[in-house]
Parts: C-alpha cells; structure tokens; sequence
C-alpha cells in the first residue's frame, strides 16, 4: 500500500535505536573506562535495491529510507585521581589485556585489584596480561609502574603490562571488548588514577532531544499518509 | 517494548547504589580505623542487531554494524585501604598501625577478627579489649597494679609496677597481614573477616614482612576524604538526573507511538 508508511515507520525505529545508544551511554557515565557508542544513520536503497542517480528527475523515494549503523568513539575519558597503586588508567590509545577462560579480551576499565593468590586481576577476577600474554603476579609491598607499563615489585623490575592497539572494535559487555590486534600501543599508563567514562552529558542530551524531536516529526508524516488513506477510501469515491 | 526505558532504569539504580557507598563513607567520615570503598560498574550485554563483519548488501562488510547495550550493573564496591591520618590522643592504650596490617581481636564465637581501629581499653579482668569488649589476640592481661602501660613499635608491650624500676613484659601484639585486604568482608563494628578472596591472613611482629609499626597514643582515622567524596555526590546525582530524563525521553516517544492510531 502507501511506501509512505514503511518509510516513516523505518525512520522512528532508528530513532528508537538511536534512544537505545544514547540511554545506555547515560546508564554508563559513570562507568571505569566505558567508551561511548555513537550512533549514525545514513540514507540506504533498502527498499528499491536501485543505485541513486543524481539529479535524476525521477528518484525513487524509498531511497530516502534510514539505516543506521554505530560505531564506538574512542576518545580519551575523564582522568581521575585515587592514589590507589592497584588503579591504572591509559593516556592516550591503547587497551589493556584480560584473560577470559581461553580467550584473550581487553578493557580500558583499569580498576584493578590483587587477589589472594598475587595475580594482578580486575573487579570482575580477570587476570590482566604482561607482554608475553602470562598473567601478571604481583608479590610484594611496594609496587611501581612505570608510563611504560614496567612493573617494579619493592624496587625490582617483574615484567610489562601489555598495551595494544586495537582493529575490529566490539563491545561485548562486562566493560570488555573485542579485537585484532594491531601492534603496540603508545598511550601512557598512569598508576593511581582511573580513567571515567568519555560520555559527555551535554552532547548526550543534545542527541536524544534531536532524536526525540526527530520521532515526533516522522511520526506526524505516518499520520498525514493515514489521513491520505482516510480521504481516499472515505472522500473521493462516495458510493 | 521500549530497551531505553529498561537501560536507563539500570542507569537509576546503578547511580543509587554509588549514592548508598558514598553516604556511607560520609557517614563514617570520623569511625577510627575506616576503609572507604568505592562502587565499580561495567557495562551489560550487548544486543547485536547487526553483527559487525555481516556482509552488506553492496558486497561490503559492516565494519561496526549495530550493537545496542543494555545498560549497565554494579560489579564491585571496592575497599581502600589506604592510611587513615595519624592523630595524637596521648592515651596509653590508643594504638596506630604505620603501614599494613591489621590487629586480631577474638569475637565471641571464638573466631578471630581484623581491625585498624586501636582504640583499645582493659577490662574489669584487665584484659586489652576493644570499645566492644572482644579481647585482642594473642590475649594481654594487664596487672591490677599496673602504673603506666608501654607499647613498643615492634609490638612488645610492658608495664611499670610500684616499687619496680624495670618495666616488665606482658605480652606481645601481633599483626595479620593480607594480599588482598580489599577481599576482607566488613561485618560493622569496625571489624572484618577473611574470606576465600583476601588469602589467609599472615601473621608476626609489627615491623617485619611489610606489617606496620604500632604508634603508641596514636588513632587512624577513616580515610575518607570529605573533598572527593562531595565531588562524587554530585557526579553520582547529575548521573542519576540524566539518566531519569532518559526515562522520561522514553515515554515521551511511546507516547507519540501512542498518538500514531486515532
């Protein structure tokens, strides 16, 4: 029937998606080293599978449906002070290394703590990775780390905290991600701070009053072919 | 129905639970020998509506396609152990550990307890109690005639009995240290229990192994810091705000979902 409907109706659940990013940015402003999802729509022939001719006269309108896609900003948060030895944020780019079971993960959440059996681990028990991709123990009562990520225990080096850059980025939860490995990384790492969340409540807000102004407008177009629809089947063929 | 309205109610009570660990800091700003802790939170799952790496219709592949996370969950609230201030009371049984370590006290139950705070008092059988009457371990007896009660750094305490010039030895204090004090189970009353988590606590004189002198007439207060907790407030309450106005923007949209049908 109308295209219109299916092209407004795809518009709002973008939105909607839009909301969704914009929600879970806000529910993680507070997070350790969370970095925030940005989201983009962009026009796509979804439905006419035909490429856009410019300046053609005639141009098909369901090119005009949204799409949208995401991508994770990975500007540098907040840098916050504890003076706590176990806490370490990044300056600059780069992830830290996890251990997962058998997978190696990374996160930028550098709120670590040392467990009962010395091996440097985050909140969540994971233990965080030297450059050789072993665990890191931490045995003694003076710990330094250097900008290098060197680690020195009562004043003798014990290895490096690997730093790597990342390709591929995927969120997969728990303040960890996924990716291939692309090198070394040069950030810097600071010993007794913790880097916050890069949400920015402004732009947040700026967005969701965007996307909710958007919603509304698309959906007065839904109503105006409803109405389109009314006239048609009620108005013009009286019978 | 709408994911936003559940992510930002997660964001709600997230920025609760921050708010719950700061006032209690701040309610404990002035308890002897108190550890402040610190809410962690990681992001939740993430709900792929498109798998980054999906081929697209133009033979491409998405590189980050749609993931939409669903909020976020309190992981961890983190104990600090850092120093407390050293303050100076003068009173002979007020005792502060400089470094690690804590004091071992016997609960009732015969179990054995850690502590920082040594505000310490004897009791009517002189024994060296805490302000809740639990005895310190290993047990110290102070004779009744006692004139002055000394505490060396490395633990030893002795005493001066009348007509004696020589002190005499009592008993000796020792500390228990941890690997992971952040680990230790807080149970009030200024106390805490090992758990699986803290390791097993190690035990010897103040002063050797990283375990921390004892200060005579000395009281660690907490180590909150009134500053920083304040400015956490805020960052906690603004967290809390933004993240109702996301609730809000929500029922605003299924409001206008609503309107769509007359």
């Amino acid at each position: 029937m109308y295209k219109g409907i299916y092209i407004t109706m795809t518009g709002m659940s973008m939105r909607q998606y839009e909301v969704d990013a914009v929600a879970n940015n806000l529910a993680n402003i507070n997070t350790t080293g969370y970095k925030r999802q940005q989201f983009a729509s962009r026009l796509y022939p979804l439905l006419s599978g035909r490429p856009v001719e410019p300046n053609s006269i005639y141009q098909d309108a369901r090119v005009q449906t949204y799409f949208g896609t995401q991508y994770i900003d990975t500007s540098q948060g907040v840098l916050k002070q504890t003076q706590n030895p176990f806490d370490l944020a990044i300056q600059g780019d780069g992830f830290f290394a996890v251990r997962q079971s058998n997978k190696i993960l990374y996160t930028r959440g550098g709120s670590f703590t040392r467990d009962r059996e010395n091996y440097l681990v985050t909140q969540a028990g994971l233990r965080v990775l030297d450059e050789n991709n072993n665990p890191i123990v931490i045995d003694g009562t003076k710990i330094e780390i250097a900008k290098d990520g060197s680690i020195f225990i009562d004043g003798n080096p014990a290895g490096r905290i690997k730093l790597v850059k990342l390709n591929n980025l995927r969120h997969i939860g728990q303040s960890l991600y996924e990716g291939t490995e692309a090198g070394e990384a040069h950030g810097q790492i600071l010993q007794g701070w913790i880097e916050s969340s890069n949400v920015n409540p402004m732009s947040e807000m700026v967005q969701m009053i965007q996307a909710i102004r958007n919603f509304d407008l698309t959906q007065r177009v839904t109503l105006n072919f409803d109405q389109l629809a009314q006239r048609a089947v009620s108005e013009i063929a009286r019978i | 129905m709408l994911r936003s309205l559940f992510t930002a109610a997660t964001g709600l009570t997230a920025q609760q639970l921050n708010l719950d660990v700061i006032s209690h800091n701040l309610a404990n700003v002035n308890t002897t020998g108190f550890k402040k802790g610190r809410a962690e939170f990681q992001d939740l799952l993430y709900q792929n509506i498109i798998n980054p790496g999906a081929p697209s219709d133009d033979g491409t592949q998405y590189p980050t396609g749609i993931q939409i996370g669903l909020g976020v969950r309190p992981v961890a609230v983190a104990k600090f152990f850092t120093p407390g201030d050293l303050v100076n009371t003068g009173n002979d049984l007020d005792l502060a550990i400089d470094g690690d370590g804590f004091f071992q006290v016997t609960l009732p139950d015969g179990t054995i307890a850690y502590t920082r705070a040594g505000n310490f008092r004897i009791d009517k059988d002189g024994r060296i109690v805490t302000n809740d009457g639990y005895p310190i371990e290993p047990g110290i007896t102070v004779p009744a005639d006692a004139l002055k009660i000394t505490v060396g750094a490395d633990g030893t305490v002795t005493v001066l009995q009348p007509g004696t010039v020589a002190p005499v030895q009592i008993g000796t204090i020792e500390l228990a240290r941890f690997i992971n004090p952040g680990g230790l189970q807080a149970i009030g009353k200024n106390l805490f229990i090992e758990t699986d988590a803290s390791g097993t606590p190690v035990t010897g004189a103040p002063g050797t192994e990283g375990r921390g002198r004892i200060v005579q007439g000395f009281l660690e207060m907490s180590n909150v810091n009134i500053v920083e907790e304040l400015a956490n407030m805020i960052i906690a309450q603004r967290a809390f705000d933004i993240n109702s106005k996301a609730v809000q923007a929500s029922d605003e949209m299924l409001q206008t979902v609503a309107a769509l049908k007359r």
